[in-house]
Formats: structure tokens, sequence, C-alpha cells
């Protein structure tokens, strides 16, 4: 698998159907997505879940609201479903 | 007041004894049932993260809550958010863990996935051992239209600014019941929105890894946050407040929480027709003193605030 941020328009591109986890922006303008394809129009790449997941609680004030960050364990149980994310 | 042969223009409240008997002894006078059930307050939860901060009960075995995996349940608050869009997180509005323990010990959350617009269960004793479930909101079609009617949140993802279908003070009531097998399947657990189930959850089977054990534990039991570290908050824009919390030994019947519901208006659990199985009732009226079961403490800039 690989773990990105991309741009909401990239988002929009790409396959759904090989997307596994998606957590949008606070601001709704970027996404973090774990995908089995390669984009290479990312913003950011990450080696897996614990360097995604290190990275959004440094970096938290544009992802969570509470100061704290999207844990491993929020990305390895939410899984994206296509056709409820409007 | 003194020896009073009638009374004529007085209100009620102001009557504490009639002959010398406590006024709650009393059923009904001239055949008019007497209510003193009053509802004016709820649990504020704070803004901030933390235990300091937390609303939480830590059970010492005498509640009867110390579910396994294969008990038959029920939870249900009110709750009226204080969320905004800019929380973006998985809000925690009931999470109970083994007593000191972490998320992989005995742990029953409900929780709101403000980013998904899913409403969420899980019970789980380790990372490789959980069962887990939703219902979503935002989609009126299909196996989703009921929850998307029950709302009644339209596309607009629940929060302080759009509570949707809502009883009295723009409280909704929030109810799951489980059964006996210790599985997710839809045929084993239902969620209510006020007194409507919110219908097919989103796994048939259930989202399953492993199979928990969750034992009889002592629990630690939050409102308004997860059950271990960090604790997290369940409100940003404003404080979401919660009230008349309450555990049940028993999976809740449609009829049942409908009672509860009661058109919107919170009733006194302990005359519901299951009173005999409710083994948690906090009323959040004054403090976080039980009704039935343990006190919840109530810390830090948490507190007991009106409706």
């Amino acid at each position: 698998m690989n773990y990105y941020i991309v741009t909401e328009e990239v988002f929009n591109t790409l396959t759904k159907e090989n997307i596994s986890f998606m957590h949008k922006s606070i601001d709704r303008s970027k996404r973090i997505i774990i995908t089995s394809d390669t984009v290479s129009t990312n913003l950011n790449e990450f080696a897996n879940a614990t360097t995604l997941s290190d990275y959004t609680f440094t970096n938290n004030s544009g992802w969570v609201g509470d100061g704290t960050g999207v844990t491993e364990e929020e990305i390895e149980e939410t899984i994206y479903i296509p056709e409820l994310d409007d | 007041m003194g020896t009073t042969s009638k009374i004529t223009g007085s209100l009620a409240t102001a009557i504490s004894k009639v002959s010398g008997t406590v006024i709650s002894g009393l059923a009904n006078i001239m055949g008019q049932t007497i209510s003193l059930f009053t509802n004016a307050n709820s649990a504020a939860k704070s803004l901030t993260t933390g235990t300091a901060q937390a609303i939480y009960v830590t059970d010492s075995n005498s509640m009867g809550v110390e579910w396994d995996a294969d008990d038959d349940f029920s939870i249900s608050f009110w709750i009226k958010p204080g969320w905004d869009l800019g929380l973006n997180t998985n809000i925690h509005l009931f999470s109970m863990t083994d007593a000191g323990g972490a998320v992989n010990n005995g742990t029953f959350r409900i929780w709101y996935d403000d980013t998904n617009n899913r409403l969420n269960v899980q019970w789980r004793s380790g990372g490789s051992h959980r069962h887990h479930n939703f219902w979503t909101f935002h989609s009126n079609s299909g196996k989703y239209a009921p929850a998307y009617a029950a709302a009644g949140l339209g596309t607009t993802y629940w929060n302080s600014g759009n509570r949707g279908n809502v009883g009295d003070d723009d409280y909704t009531l929030i109810t799951f019941c489980k059964g006996t097998l210790n599985s997710a399947a839809d045929t084993n657990i239902d969620m209510y929105w006020n007194g409507t189930t919110l219908g097919t959850s989103h796994y048939t089977s259930g989202n399953h890894t492993g199979t928990p054990d969750m034992g009889n534990n002592d629990k630690q039991i939050f409102i308004g946050s997860s059950s271990w570290s960090p604790y997290q908050k369940s409100g940003n824009n404003d404080e979401t407040k919660f009230d008349g919390v309450t555990m049940w030994n028993k999976k809740l019947t449609a009829g049942e929480v409908s009672e509860l519901w009661n058109s919107g208006t919170p009733i006194n659990a302990t005359t519901h027709s299951a009173a005999a199985e409710l083994k948690g009732y906090w009323e959040f009226e004054s403090d976080g003193t039980a009704t039935v079961g343990e006190n919840m403490t109530i810390n830090g800039n948490s507190n007991i605030e009106a409706r």
C-alpha cells in the first residue's frame, strides 16, 4: 500500500476503489489517503501508517481539531467507502 | 406551612409535605398523577482533552455492567452536540475500558466519526480481536435511507449547527442495544436515533477481526471522551452536553426505547418498564451522583449546566 497527502483536485482523479483510507483536512482542501495505486503528484509520501500517523500528530492543526492526530487505530479501522463520500 | 385543610391557587412545587407525608411518597392527589421528576440540568463536557477534564466513573464491581462479549446490554444517553466541522476527528460519546486499562483492554465504545458522518460501535480485547459496525446519515438511498430519515440531518454532517431531529431542548437520544451473540452483525445489534431505529448497519455480518474476549472486569466509564489516554474531547465550538445516561442489563426492545424516548421528553428511568434491568443511571441534575450505580466524577472545566 502507498501512503500520501494529495490535493482535492488530484484526489478526484484517482480510482476510488483502490483507496482503503481517506481523511480530509479541516479546510477540506487536502486528503490523506492510503491506496494501492502509485500517485506521483502527491504533496507528501509516507513509508507506512506509523509515519503517516506521526505526521498528523506533529501537524495536527491542519488535520484534527482536538490537538491530537490521526491514530494508527483510526487509519486501520476507518475503511474508505466511495459511495459514502460526498 | 402549617396544617392546611384546603389548598387553592398554590403551586404544587411549593409544597414539601402533605399531612406529614413526604410528597415523594404520594402517587396522586384527587386522581391526578404527581410527577416530581425534574430535568433542568445536564453534564457539559469540557473543551479540553485529558483525564483532568473528564466525566467518568470507575466501577468497583457492584454496578453489574462488567459485561462480557456474549452478554446482552444497552447504552442510552441524551446528547446536545457542541462540535463543529473543525473538530474533524473521532468523537467518543460513550466509552468504557477495563479499570486502569488501555484501548485494547475490554473496551466498548460508541463514537461519531466527524470526518465521515458515521456513528460507530465497537468492542475489543486486542488489536486483532475487535468487532465493529456503523451507521451513516447523509445517504438517502438503499439500506442507508432509514438512518437518513431517523436523524433528519440531511446531507450536512451532524454538528452543533445541524442537530437534526431532536427532542426537548435540542437533545437527541442515542441508544445502542446488543444481543447475546459476540457479534456486530446487524441481526445482533440495533442503534436508535431518538425512538427510531437507524435501520440496517453498514456491515450486515459485522466488521470482525478475531474474537474479542471482554471478561467481566471492573470498568472505567467515560462520557464525552475516550476511556483511555489521551481522553479526547467531544466539543470544540461549544461544550457537548450529556444527560440521562443509562446502562441496561438487557437488549432493549424497540418499544422499550420508544418508552425511554417519550416523544422527546426525558423520563425518570427508574419508572421505565425495564427498570429492573437498569444498572447505571446518571441524571446530572446537581452533580455526578448516580441514581442507579456508582457516582461519576466531573472534573476540571466539565460541569453541570442548564440544559
